[in-house]
C-alpha cells in the first residue's frame, strides 16, 4: 500500500492528473515520491536463462532489471490466472480472465521489477465511453455487452511486454538491376549497392503474457513508448497487472525484421543513387543473423528488451465455458473487443435485410433459372469456403500458431509433461486435438451433399442444361436448404472465433475443460 | 347508468362502427370491380384497325392502318396454318400502337444463335426503328424476343425473359399458335402498362434475398468485429527511430542475357469507329 503522508489513507494514481491521489484528504502528491518501495528490502532475483547463448542475448542479459518490489497476487481457484496489485489490503472479486466471479486467494510476494511503465493516462470513464462507441456499431452484439453494469466491471491492468531496442550499424551491402530490351534479349545488368547505416528503433513492443492474445495486443497498438518512465510501484497503486510468462527471446526475430523493413524501404526511398535500381536483396533473415557469413544486408549488433508495463483496460465476459474479452488501450483509448453475435438479433437483422434485398431485385432484375442456380451454387461455395477457413482460423488460436507468446507457453508446457511422462518429446502443438475445429454427423453429410450437388449443378448447368425450369428451381432450393442448415455452422464458427476458450494457468486451480 | 349498461352501450357502438365500416368496404370493393370491368371493357373495345396486304409474298404482310406499323409472320419453319396466320394478326396488331410486330419461325440457323438471328432480322427489316420480334427457332429450339426503339424500354430482357419462361412449355408441347398467342397477348399488356405473370421471379428472388441477407450480414459482422492492426507508419511514430544512411555507392558487377523474343503481333493502329446506337435487347427462353 502507499500510504498518504498526511493521513496514512491509500493513494491511488489518478490518470487524469498522474499524480498520485488520496481519496480520503485530497492530498496529490508525485508518484516519483514513492519511488524507493521502502518497505522491503531490495532483492535479486537470479537471472532468467533465455535460449542459445547467443551475443545477442548475452547483451540484453546484461541491461535486465534484477530489482524486485513488493506485491500481492492474487490467484483465481477457478483457472488458476494471477493478478498483481502493490495493495495489500484490497480484495478482488473476479477474475479478468476467465471472467469467474469469486473471491481470488491472495497472497504477499516479491516480483520482477520491470524497467520502465507507461502510466494509465484514459479514465475508468474514457474506456467505458471508447468501448460504447465501439459497440454501438456491433448490431447483432447480444445486450449483456452493452449493459451498464457489465461495464463497469472494466478493470485497469498493466500489461507486460518486451520493449525492444534493435540497432543497425555497418556496412550494408544490396543488390540492385537494370533491364533493357536489345533485339530479342532482355539484357539485366547487375550491380552492389553499398552504403554506411546508423539506425535505431527502440521501443518495438510486443506482449510478455501469454494470457494476453497477440490479436488483442496488436490492435491495441501502438503505445507511445516516448512517454514511459522507469518503472515505479506507485503507477500501480489503485490497478492490478499481469504476471510475464514469455521469454523475450520470442519476439526478437519479429522486432529485427521489423526494423529490417523499415530501414530498407528508407534507402529505396530516401537514396537517390538507388532508386533508378530495382533492389533484389530483401531477406530479412539474413540481417538478423548471428553468422556474420550470411550478414550480406544489414547487420543488427545490439538489440536490447526491456521489460516494461503497458496500461489496458480489461474486461472478461463468461458465457458457458467460453469467455469474451473486452480491452481499451490506458494510454490512447483504442478498443479492441470479442465481438460475438447474438443469433435472434442476426435472424431479425437477416430479415430486414432480405427484405430490402427481395424488393430491389423485383425492381430490377428477373433472373433465368439458369442464372439463378449458378448464383445459388457460388454462394454454397463461398459458404463452405468461409466454414473451412474458420475451422482454420480456430485450430491455429487454440494451437497458438497465431500468438508467438502462447505457442512458446504451449511447447514449453508440452516438453516439461513429456520429460515428467518419459513420453515422446517430439509431440507438436500441431497434433494437438481441437475440439471446436472439428465437424459433427450432421455437418459431414451436409459437406458431403454439397459438393455431390455442386457437381450435379455444375454438370446441369453446362453440359445437360434442361429445357424445363423445373430441376433449375429444385436443385436452388435443394441448395438453399443446404446453405441454410450449413449456415448454421458458419454462424457458431464465428461466435467460437469471437470467444475464447477458458483459459488454464499451471500455477493453481486450472479448469479442466480448458 | 351503470357500469354495466355504459359496458352494454360501449359495444352495441363499436358494433354499428364496425358494420358501417363493412358496408363502405363492400361499396368500395363494388366500385373498384364494376370501375374494372369497365375499363377492361373499354380496352377491349379499342381494337385496332388493321389491313392484310394481299400480295404474293413468302410471308403475311399486314399494317397498322394509323400509323402504318408493319405487322409481319414469316412463317419459315411452318408451324402455322393459314387460318392460325390469320388469327394471329389481330393478336399482333394489338402490339402495333408504337412499333412494328414481327413473328417468325425458322428450322435453320444460319448463325447458329437465337439472339442473333432475331437481331439480323429485325435490323434488316427495319433497323433500329421501334419494334419487337418474337423467333420461334427450331434449330436451337429457342424462343427469342428481340425489341429496339421505344419498345426496348418496356420490353426488357427482365420482361422478355418472363414471357419466355410464361410460354416455353407450350412450344416444348407442340402448341406454337397457343404459345405465340399467349405471347403476343403478354407483349401487349406489357405494352398497355399491365403487370404480367411472373410467379418464379417472386419465388426465386426471395430465395436469393435471404441467401444473400445472410451472407452480407455474415461479412458485415466479420468487417465490424475485425481488429486492425496499426499501420507501420503509425508504430514508427510511437518509437524512437535515429536513421542515417550515407556514403551510398553503386557498382556494375556482371550482366545477364536473356532470350526473350518480340511478340509477333503487330502494334494495333486506328481507332475503332463510332459507338452507334445502343442496340436492343433480346430475351427468352429454350424449348
Amino acid at each position: 500500500m502507499i500510504a498518504c503522508p498526511n493521513c496514512g489513507a491509500n493513494l491511488k494514481f489518478n490518470p487524469k492528473t498522474q499524480t498520485m491521489l488520496c481519496d480520503f484528504c485530497a492530498s496529490e502528491f508525485d508518484p516519483k515520491l514513492f519511488g524507493l518501495d521502502k518497505d522491503a528490502e531490495e532483492q535479486t532475483i537470479p537471472q532468467q536463462e533465455y535460449g542459445d547463448g547467443s551475443e545477442q542475448e548475452e547483451t540484453a542479459g546484461e541491461d535486465y532489471a534484477t530489482d524486485t518490489y513488493q506485491v500481492t497476487i492474487f490467484t483465481c481457484p477457478q483457472c488458476g490466472g494471477e493478478l498483481l496489485s502493490v495493495d495489500e489490503n484490497t480484495a478482488a472479486a473476479f477474475c479478468s480472465f476467465c471472467g469467474a466471479s469469486t473471491i481470488l486467494s491472495s497472497r504477499i510476494s516479491r516480483d520482477r521489477r520491470p524497467e520502465y511503465i507507461i502510466p494509465f493516462s484514459k479514465t475508468k470513464e474514457d474506456c467505458k465511453e471508447a468501448y460504447l462507441k465501439l459497440v454501438r456499431k456491433a448490431l447483432f452484439l447480444p445486450k449483456e455487452y452493452k449493459s451498464a453494469e457489465y461495464i463497469d466491471g472494466f478493470r485497469g491492468i498493466y500489461m507486460p511486454y518486451w520493449s525492444y531496442d534493435v540497432v543497425q550499424e555497418g556496412k550494408v551491402r544490396l543488390k540492385g538491376e537494370r533491364s533493357h530490351r536489345s533485339g530479342d534479349y532482355i539484357i539485366t545488368d547487375h550491380y552492389a549497392l553499398t552504403g554506411e547505416i546508423d539506425a535505431a528503433y527502440d521501443g518495438l513492443s510486443y506482449d510478455a503474457a501469454s494470457s494476453f492474445s497477440d490479436s488483442i495486443s496488436e490492435a491495441l497498438a501502438p503505445f507511445d513508448v516516448t512517454k514511459r518512465v522507469p518503472f515505479e510501484p506507485s503507477y500501480m497503486s489503485g490497478y492490478y497487472a499481469d504476471i510475464a510468462d514469455v521469454d523475450k527471446k520470442v519476439y526478437a526475430e519479429e522486432a529485427s525484421n521489423f526494423a529490417y523493413d523499415r530501414s530498407l524501404e528508407r534507402i529505396k526511398e530516401e537514396t537517390a543513387e538507388f532508386r533508378k535500381y530495382t533492389i533484389t536483396e530483401d531477406n530479412p533473415k539474413a540481417a538478423i543473423s548471428s553468422n556474420p557469413e550470411t550478414r550480406t544486408a544489414f547487420s543488427s549488433k545490439t538489440m536490447n528488451a526491456h521489460s516494461s508495463m503497458y496500461p489496458v483496460w480489461f474486461l472478461s465476459y463468461r458465457n458457458g465455458d467460453r469467455v469474451t474479452y473486452a480491452t481499451v488501450n490506458g494510454q490512447t483509448g483504442k478498443v479492441a473487443a470479442d465481438l460475438p453475435v447474438d443469433v435472434t438479433k442476426y435472424l431479425i437483422g437477416t430479415a430486414v435485410l432480405a427484405v430490402i434485398i427481395f424488393m430491389f431485385l423485383n425492381m430490377f432484375l428477373v433472373l433465368t433459372p439458369k442464372v439463378l442456380l449458378g448464383t445459388a451454387v457460388v454462394l454454397t461455395v463461398m459458404e463452405f469456403i468461409i466454414n473451412m477457413l474458420q475451422r482454420s482460423t480456430i485450430e491455429d488460436t487454440v494451437r497458438g500458431d497465431n500468438d508467438k507468446g502462447l505457442k512458446h507457453i504451449i511447447n514449453k508446457k508440452r516438453l516439461a509433461s513429456a520429460d515428467r511422462k518419459k513420453e515422446n518429446s517430439d509431440v507438436l502443438p500441431n497434433q494437438v486435438r481441437v475440439e471446436e475445429a472439428e465437424m459433427d454427423g450432421l455437418e459431414k453429410i451436409l459437406l458431403a451433399t454439397g459438393i455431390i450437388m455442386v457437381i450435379v449443378e455444375l454438370l446441369t448447368l453446362f453440359l445437360i442444361q434442361p429445357v424445363h425450369d423445373m430441376p433449375y428451381y429444385v436443385m436452388v432450393m435443394i441448395n438453399a436448404v443446404i446453405f441454410m442448415f450449413n449456415f448454421r455452422y458458419t454462424f457458431n464458427n464465428y461466435n467460437i472465433m469471437a470467444t475464447r476458450r477458458l483459459p488454464q494457468f499451471d500455477r493453481k486451480g486450472g479448469d479442466d475443460r480448458a | 347508468m351503470t357500469g354495466k349498461e355504459a359496458m352494454t352501450v360501449r359495444k352495441e357502438k363499436s358494433m354499428i362502427k364496425s358494420r358501417i365500416l363493412s358496408i363502405i368496404t363492400c361499396v368500395i370493393a363494388v366500385m373498384t370491380l364494376v370501375t374494372g370491368t369497365f375499363l377492361t371493357e373499354v380496352s377491349a373495345s379499342s381494337e385496332v384497325q388493321y389491313s392484310i396486304e394481299t400480295s404474293e409474298k413468302d410471308y403475311i404482310f399486314a399494317y397498322n392502318t394509323e400509323n402504318y406499323n408493319e405487322i409481319i409472320i414469316d412463317d419459315m419453319a411452318g408451324l402455322f396454318s393459314q387460318d392460325e396466320e390469320r388469327r394471329l394478326i389481330p393478336r399482333m396488331a394489338d402490339c402495333s400502337w408504337g412499333g412494328s410486330v414481327f413473328l417468325v419461325t425458322i428450322d435453320n440457323n444460319p448463325y447458329g444463335d437465337a439472339a442473333d438471328y432475331a437481331e439480323a432480322y429485325y435490323v434488316d427489316r427495319i433497323g433500329g426503328q421501334s419494334g419487337v420480334i418474337f423467333l420461334v427457332d427450331m434449330a436451337t429450339r429457342e424462343l427469342k424476343f428481340y425489341s429496339d426503339g421505344e419498345y426496348k424500354y418496356d420490353l426488357s430482357v427482365s420482361i422478355m425473359n418472363i414471357i419466355g419462361d410464361n410460354i416455353y412449355k407450350m412450344a416444348s408441347n407442340g402448341n406454337y399458335y397457343d404459345c405465340a398467342e399467349e405471347a403476343f397477348i403478354e407483349v401487349s399488356d406489357v405494352l398497355a402498362g399491365k403487370r404480367i405473370a411472373a410467379p418464379m421471379k417472386y419465388a426465386s428472388n426471395a430465395c436469393l434475398a435471404i441467401l444473400l441477407a445472410l451472407i452480407i450480414n455474415y461479412f458485415i459482422v466479420r468487417i465490424a468485429s475485425s481488429m486492425s492492426k496499426p499501420s507501420n507508419s503509425e508504430i514508427m511514430r510511437a518509437i524512437n527511430v535515429r536513421f542515417s544512411f550515407v556514403n551510398p555507392n553503386v557498382r556494375k558487377t556482371t550482366t545477364t542475357r536473356t532470350y526473350s523474343p518480340r511478340s509477333s503481333s503487330s502494334g494495333g493502329s486506328g481507332g475503332g469507329g463510332g459507338g452507334g446506337g445502343g442496340g436492343g435487347h433480346s430475351g427468352g427462353h429454350s424449348f
